[in-house]
């Protein structure tokens, strides 16, 4: 399989982790508790807080967090590379595009880490 | 009912590269019957009215795939495009979008016919001297010829390519033509290319940059269904059933 | 050949899906709502980094102060546009999700019709009346979504 090929299969991979994520993560925030509710810091059964230190939850965002990064990054380097051809320009989306999708990573997984200390 | 004459507006593109190369529209008024095709009423034009226009054409009868341009925003064969069917009193007509323009209705192939060429699109076979020099022929069933043969229909009118928008931005794609051509030789029983028929679509500007919008099967002159061909395709190339 | 700018025959060919059937409205779709996702992705994790006092908080903070800062966010956010836009959102993320699972099934060869010898009226079999289904299906969901948000964030349907 092509390096390509390989790429695109990690698309549909994570389009399919982020049905089930992003299926939990608007539970929690939609479903199982009132909207208001579950956006206040403390105090509330699904509250920000609460929903960070249970770890599987932690984890699904986690899950949610990545794979949303490489399915959106990699829909935007497709969109970019057809807008464009030429060899610099390839590897000037290619670089802007993993070192975009890993800051928001880290951005993102530090946020779960510390939060589910506090 | 047929012989009764009616009036039309043709809005062409006129484009000539040796007078400065600014396109235009020109305005002609044409009799058409219910059985006019666009290119009947262009050729009138022409006859009649301002030979200068440039024209491709050859069998009148949607199999040369020499006559494709756009008609009132669609890329359309004009010999098979009846003015009656198009229900307008001004019909607009253009050169195929994504091609460049040599004149006025006259686009280029070059790109086309290469992206084509790329896909070897004939028989591959291990053993050359067998298939050059021997008489022997080829057995084909049923069911192995009706796996390509809907793609074999292909008249390279380049419609498909002109509707596709990812040709329209990507230069380095190969279009819904190309595309589908290589299914039909990789698919085809005959044929010895294997997995290495893959290679040359397997980068980022190939196969996988199609994204399914369909357009080209919706404009295909000949029923050929380049957007089926591609998706089987790339299941080929996502899954490697065939290798080497 | 008249030379035209690259950007705007992209952007006339992706955002401007006229004259070639559903599946290509379904293309459009498909991709503004992936750029508009990918970007709401971007600005909702710097958002929610808040919930420990901001993206260049690299310690733990004290729990009083994560506390404040998130509340201000809340407030912040908390007004009428923002509540539409997320609205909207809602509406692409149903499609985009709905819509994909058609074009992972399709791109794998599921949900596609054999290929066979043309026949005059051509109808491409590529184009199944089960994807049909699913893209309708898609817009009914987004709008589901649409209406769902509104009503949470602007009471507008049910009190
Ligand atoms: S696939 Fe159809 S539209 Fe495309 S070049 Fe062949 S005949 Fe023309
Ligand atoms: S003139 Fe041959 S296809 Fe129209």
């Amino acid at each position: 399989m092509s390096r390509e090929a390989r790429i695109m299969m990690l698309h549909y991979i994570t389009g399919l982790v982020i049905i089930v994520a992003g299926a939990i993560h608007l539970a929690t925030v939609f479903l199982v508790s009132p909207y208001e509710e579950s956006l206040r810091f403390d105090n509330t059964p699904w509250s920000v807080i609460n929903v960070y230190r249970n770890s599987l939850l932690a984890g699904s965002l986690e899950a949610l967090l990545l794979a949303v990064a490489f399915h959106g990054f990699n829909g935007l380097r497709v969109i970019l590379l057809e807008l464009h051809q030429g060899r610099t320009w390839t590897r000037a989306v290619n670089v802007a595009v993993t070192v975009a999708a890993i800051a928001v990573v880290i951005n993102g997984t530090k946020t779960i880490f510390i939060a589910s200390m506090l | 009912m047929s012989g009764k004459l009616q009036e039309v507006r043709l809005r062409v593109y006129r484009y000539d590269p040796s007078n400065g190369g600014r396109p235009r529209y020109d305005i002609f008024s044409v009799p058409v019957k219910k059985d006019t095709t666009v290119l009947s009423a262009l050729l009138y034009v022409k006859e009649k009215l301002d030979p200068t226009l440039s024209i491709r054409f050859s069998c009148r009868m949607a199999t040369c795939g020499s006559c494709g341009m756009m008609i009132n925003g669609l890329p359309r064969l004009a010999c098979y495009t009846l003015v009656s069917q198009l229900k307008s009193k001004t019909i607009t007509v253009q050169p195929l979008n994504n091609f460049p323009v040599v004149k006025d209705l006259v686009a280029d192939f070059t790109d086309f016919f290469g992206k084509h060429r790329a896909m070897k699109p004939y028989l591959l076979r291990i053993d050359t001297y067998e298939q050059e020099k021997s008489n022997i022929s080829y057995r084909q069933t049923d069911e192995e010829l009706l796996k390509y043969i809907q793609f074999a229909y292909c008249i390279r009118c380049g419609l498909c390519y002109a509707a596709c928008p990812v040709v329209a931005t990507d230069k380095r794609f190969p279009g819904p033509q190309a595309l589908s051509q290589l299914y039909r030789y990789y698919i085809d029983s005959r044929d010895e290319g294997g997995g290495e028929r893959l290679e040359v679509v397997s980068d980022s500007h190939g196969v996988l940059r199609c994204h399914f919008a369909g357009s080209c099967s919706q404009v295909c002159p000949k029923g050929v269904d380049p957007a089926l061909a591609i998706q089987l395709l790339r299941r080929e190339l996502l899954f490697g059933r065939r290798t080497g | 050949m008249s030379v035209r700018n690259p950007v705007v025959t992209a952007l006339k060919t992706w955002l401007i899906p006229r004259r070639y059937g559903v599946m290509r409205w379904s293309y459009s779709l498909q991709r503004i709502s992936g750029v508009a996702i990918t970007l709401y992705f971007v600005l909702h994790i710097g958002e929610t980094a808040n919930v420990i006092g901001g993206s260049q908080v690299w310690s733990i903070p004290s729990y009083e102060y994560a506390r404040q800062v998130w509340t201000e966010t809340v407030e912040f956010l908390s007004n009428p546009f923002f509540d539409a836009g997320l609205a909207v959102l809602a509406f692409l993320i149903f499609f985009h999700t709905s819509n994909g699972v058609r074009l992972f099934l399709t791109h794998f060869g599921i949900l596609l019709g054999k290929p066979h010898r043309p026949e005059y009226p051509y109808h491409p079999a590529s184009m199944t009346k089960a994807q049909l289904t699913i893209f309708w299906v898609s817009i009914l969901l987004a709008v589901a979504a649409l209406l769902y948000s509104l009503n949470i964030f602007f009471k507008v349907i049910l009190p």
